[in-house]
């Protein structure tokens, strides 16, 4: 008997533990009676089959909760959600505004999150991305802090090729463009040069054909190209019988090897992509030249080497070469021009990836500024359900059931708003993809990817769990008594829970002036940007790129007859004031840092060394078009042809950084490659080539009819009076009638040239200040819903205060102070972080202190406006008691 | 005219689950506690159906929400049962949804008969 009943004992323990898994309010309910049911058949089953018995009783017990336990769970679970549907439907306003709230926190953070994913989260698709590496030359010593991420020459990518230590493979590139002829009308498409290996080292894979080969990269073979899905498609309309197909490519014959598959992109993130691949064939010649620094060099690591090691590896590497090297300048020398590498995946998306991560950190606090509203929202919600959740306490509902309660609608509205959320963020992400912007390298990568869907999940539960928590903290922290007591009417919620909204809208201040800081500083940076004088003046002018074929143009005499009779029909175009030529557009042209002899130059230490920045070749009236001044001499003109002594004009930064305190007119210069000596007749005043951020860097400008090389391709320029895009179509029309064959591309206005080399600026300044907007206007939305909440509570305190002879003015005063509090607190909290957090803004920002004091009390003033505005409302509410009526209710 | 309440149709719970109407017989002659159910439901299944104690007691709670069953006040002589135990009545809702059930099976049954798919009743 005595074992039985240990036996027993025990088994009853067990069961006991075994029903924890029954929801607790099922337990609470049936646990007694279902413990008792187990003894009962216990000692049947004992009775009837002993040991076996009791054995069977427990394979059944186990069975039973296993399948009725999450049974009870789901169907509480659907109760919870039914009940919570329900009591959102009695106050739909209250829904309404809380799913919009998280609606627009996680479509913002979810939208930058996938742009994010896309640039900075997904490695690069190429086998093995990690180990690839980008490979630079560097001038450390050239004047103005040095030349870092430089090109490769052709003897230099050949000397790296061959150093095996470091790479198991490495490859060059270059990018261009090219007209293609051999599809119909010519057109004019970015084309990438890579040696033989490059493309299967990228593991590319092509729709037809095959790839370019090594032995496809060797000097004088015939031609031939790889073309991109997109270019197959609108080119050749998608024909597979184009593999063997002939084509010209600047006037070069070609065979169409291969077509690549659609998602082939390389070099990746590039603005204007690929659309043919060539291979590299270098000459001779370029083999002889180790100035002649364009290639780009790619590199996979070997396998089982650190970073570091191969680091030491390529250090090791230049020091022999550095010990065998010549005094010439361009050969690798550990001091004089050492190589680096840095991981490619960082490198493309180099000059954005701050940028990302400062907005997605900006979206967060945005985030996190919807969720305090929400949970705002939800604790005004439960201070007037207290009554409910009072008489549900007090007729058995356990402190889990509510929580479990208010958990289940935190996460349905979080549900809801993950919803809005995923579709604002699918909106978003495909307008900054399509429209690209910010200029944002892989940009067009941006959709809702797995990852991404599973942010937008986690984050809509994080906040669910936050913000549901808010009334349960509350809850839990109000004697059941106090609640009873609010139920009777005037005492509706306690000081207690105000003082704890209070404290999250303070905390939603502080977040919204961290953001309109940080807003407020782009701002400004990009208003400064927009006052940088580029030195011209783009009103009334429109550019227009025209590339001709060198095959229809194969010698120089032709070239020249083309510009030459473009120049004058674009002089005699009716409207045109001035027209010009030029070989590219400031304010952001290509830095060719050519080594260029000057005159009588002495090398000073620490002085300027032999080298110009920016070449630009200029037809026509190209200065007075762009409204360039001239400082000293003269323009180019009619003497300036191509039998008269050749000349040249500089601009004053290059005058000042070579004659400095003379006048430069006289002097002569040998741009490299150059026979002659080139007289200076011309200084203009500096025109802002390496970006309008950037300083202006030394500059000459080489008369279009007197170069060796005429263009191939150049922008037409020309000024009018009125609108000038309105001259597209005239423009367009002289160059047909001329060569109805020659393509005409990026049609656009001066201004338009400008703005777009202010893209990425412009595209956070404007995310910022959206975000930042929103946020300002959800947190007075909070210091309205508590200043309202407190006004009310505080009804009859008024009404007594005004009977016994207080002012309207006072009470308006007295509600004001506490809004005045809230925002003060908000203020100084938000501040602090912004000092904090600022330092990060550093490089995004353009001659504005990221501790701009201008903009921290600007954007205070904003926000002390906008919290006091919000308070005025319900404050004035409060002066309108009767004091008479709140007395007789007293 | 009273008007008609869908909530106390008792053609909405129909069909009902088979557990369910074993307990509404169970309890259609007596009041009874869960054990007593079971054991009620076995001994006339023949020991065929034998409702475990999660099968019971998530059927009585959903039973109890519907108004189908209440549960009793008041107990037996504590000499005589154990504290712990509570008793369920059928209650007139539950007798109206409980004979419905009895009604539709019974139906189903003549149709079953008249396809010839049990013997006709002599």
């Amino acid at each position: 008997m005595d074992r039985l009943g240990m036996g027993l004992r025990i088994s009853i323990r067990l069961y006991r533990c075994l029903l924890v898994l029954y929801p607790a309010p099922f337990r609470h309910a049936w646990g007694g009676e279902m413990v008792q049911v187990f003894r009962d058949r216990y000692l049947e089953e004992q009775a009837r089959l002993g040991l076996l018995g009791v054995f069977i009783l427990w394979l059944a017990a186990a069975a039973d909760v296993a399948v009725n336990a999450p049974k009870e769970h789901s169907s509480m679970l659907l109760r919870d959600i039914h009940f919570a549907v329900r009591s959102f439907r009695k106050s739909p306003s209250f829904t309404a505004t809380a799913v919009v709230c998280i609606g627009l926190g996680i479509g913002a953070s979810t939208c930058i999150f996938s742009v994010v994913n896309a640039v900075v989260l997904n490695p690069l698709p190429f086998p093995d991305s990690s180990r690839l590496v980008r490979v630079y030359t560097e001038f450390p010593g050239f004047p103005g802090g040095g030349l870092h991420r430089f090109a490769l020459s052709p003897p230099e990518f050949r000397e790296l090729q061959r150093e095996g230590r470091t790479w198991s493979q490495l490859e060059a590139w270059a990018t261009g463009g090219s007209s293609l002829k051999g599809a119909g009308e010519p057109v004019r498409i970015n084309i990438c040069v890579v040696s033989g290996g490059m493309l299967p080292l990228l593991g590319a894979k092509t729709k037809l054909g095959r790839l370019i080969a090594p032995s496809d990269d060797v000097e004088g073979l015939r031609q031939t190209v790889v073309l991109s899905n997109g270019l197959w498609k609108r080119a050749f309309g998608g024909d597979r019988k184009v593999i063997g197909h002939e084509i010209w490519l600047d006037g070069a014959k070609a065979n169409v090897i291969g077509v690549m598959e659609a998602d082939f992109a390389f070099p990746p993130g590039a603005n204007e992509p690929a659309e043919a691949w060539i291979p590299l064939q270098l000459t001779a010649q370029q083999m002889t030249r180790r100035g002649n620094h364009f290639l780009s060099a790619l590199g996979r690591l070997r396998p089982g080497l650190s970073q570091q090691q191969a680091q030491a590896e390529v250090s090791a590497f230049v020091k022999r070469l550095g010990e065998r090297a010549s005094p010439n300048s361009h050969s690798i020398h550990p001091k004089g021009h050492p190589l680096v590498f840095y991981p490619f995946h960082d490198e493309v998306i180099r000059n954005v990836k701050k940028a990302m991560l400062m907005l997605l950190g900006a979206v967060g606090f945005f985030l996190l500024i919807a969720c305090v509203n929400v949970a705002n929202l939800l604790l005004a919600r439960s201070d007037v359900r207290q009554r409910e959740i009072a008489i549900r306490k007090a007729i058995g509902a356990g402190t889990p059931h509510l929580v479990r309660q208010f958990v289940v609608e935190g996460l349905l509205l979080s549900g809801s708003g993950a919803v809005l959320g995923v579709l604002i963020a699918w909106v978003g992400a495909r307008l900054i993809a399509v429209t690209n912007a910010g200029m944002i390298p892989r940009v067009t990568e941006a959709g809702l990817d797995l990852r991404v869907l599973g942010f937008a999940v986690a984050v809509s539960i994080a906040t669910g769990l936050v913000f549901g928590m808010a009334p349960i903290l509350q809850m839990v922290a109000r004697p059941l008594y106090v609640s009873l007591q609010a139920t009777a009417g005037r005492l509706a919620g306690s000081r207690r829970s105000n003082r704890f909204r209070a404290a999250l809208v303070t905390a939603e201040l502080s977040l919204a002036m961290v953001l309109l800081i940080g807003s407020g500083l782009l701002v400004r940076s990009f208003w400064k940007l927009q006052q940088v004088y580029p030195g011209m003046n783009p009103a009334g002018v429109l550019s227009v790129r025209i590339s001709l074929s060198s095959n229809a143009y194969d010698d120089a005499a032709r070239l020249r007859g083309f510009w030459t009779a473009l120049s004058e029909r674009l002089a005699n175009l009716p409207g045109v004031v001035s027209s010009g030529l030029a070989g590219g557009l400031p304010p952001q042209r290509f830095a060719v840092q050519n080594d260029t002899e000057i005159e009588n130059f002495v090398q000073r230490p620490g002085g300027p060394i032999q080298n110009v920045a920016f070449y630009q070749a200029a037809g026509g009236r190209f200065f007075e078009t762009l409204g360039i001044r001239l400082t000293e001499g003269r323009f180019f003109d009619g003497r300036d042809g191509a039998g008269s002594p050749p000349i040249v004009i500089v601009n004053r930064t290059m005058a000042g950084t070579f004659w400095p305190g003379e006048s430069a007119l006289g002097k002569r210069i040998k741009p490299g490659g150059a026979k002659e000596w080139l007289t200076i007749v011309g200084v203009v005043e500096d025109v802002k080539n390496a970006g309008l951020d950037k300083p202006v860097d030394t500059e000459i400008f080489l008369p279009a009819a007197q170069r060796n090389n005429a263009f191939q391709t150049a922008y037409a320029l020309v000024k009018t009076e009125g609108d000038p895009s309105r001259l597209a179509n005239a423009v367009r029309r002289a160059v047909h009638e001329i060569d109805p064959a020659a393509p005409v591309s990026s049609v656009r206005t001066m201004e338009e040239v400008l703005a777009e080399s202010q893209s990425r600026p412009r595209f956070l300044a404007l995310m910022l200040t959206l975000f930042s907007s929103l946020a300002l206007a959800l947190a007075a939305f909070g210091v309205y819903g508590v200043i309202s909440y407190s006004v009310s509570r505080r009804a009859s305190e008024f009404g007594i205060r005004m009977a016994l002879g207080a002012q309207r003015s006072d009470v308006l005063r007295m509600v004001l102070w506490e809004g005045t509090l809230l925002g003060g607190a908000g203020l100084v909290v938000g501040a602090v972080g912004a000092i904090a957090l600022n330092r990060g803004l550093e490089d995004l920002l353009f001659q504005v202190n990221p501790f701009d004091a201008a903009t921290f009390l600007g954007m205070a003033a904003v926000l002390a406006a906008v919290s006091m505005l919000a308070c005025w409302i319900p404050a004035r509410r409060a002066t309108m008691a009767d004091p008479a009526r709140t007395l007789r209710y007293e | 005219m009273p008007r008609f309440d869908p909530e106390l149709d008792p053609e909405r719970f129909l069909p009902l689950p088979p557990a369910t109407f074993h307990i509404l017989v169970a309890l259609a002659d007596c009041d009874r506690h869960g054990y007593s159910i079971m054991q009620d439901v076995a001994a006339r299944t023949g020991g065929k159906v034998k409702l475990s104690p999660g099968t019971l007691y998530g059927a009585i709670r959903r039973l109890l929400e519907g108004g189908l069953i209440e549960e009793l006040d008041e107990r037996p002589d504590p000499e005589f049962d154990d504290e712990r135990r509570r008793y369920y009545r059928l209650s007139r809702f539950g007798r109206e949804v409980a004979s419905a059930e009895a009604a539709r099976l019974a139906r189903l049954v003549t149709q079953a008969r008249a396809t010839g798919l049990i013997p006709k009743r002599s």
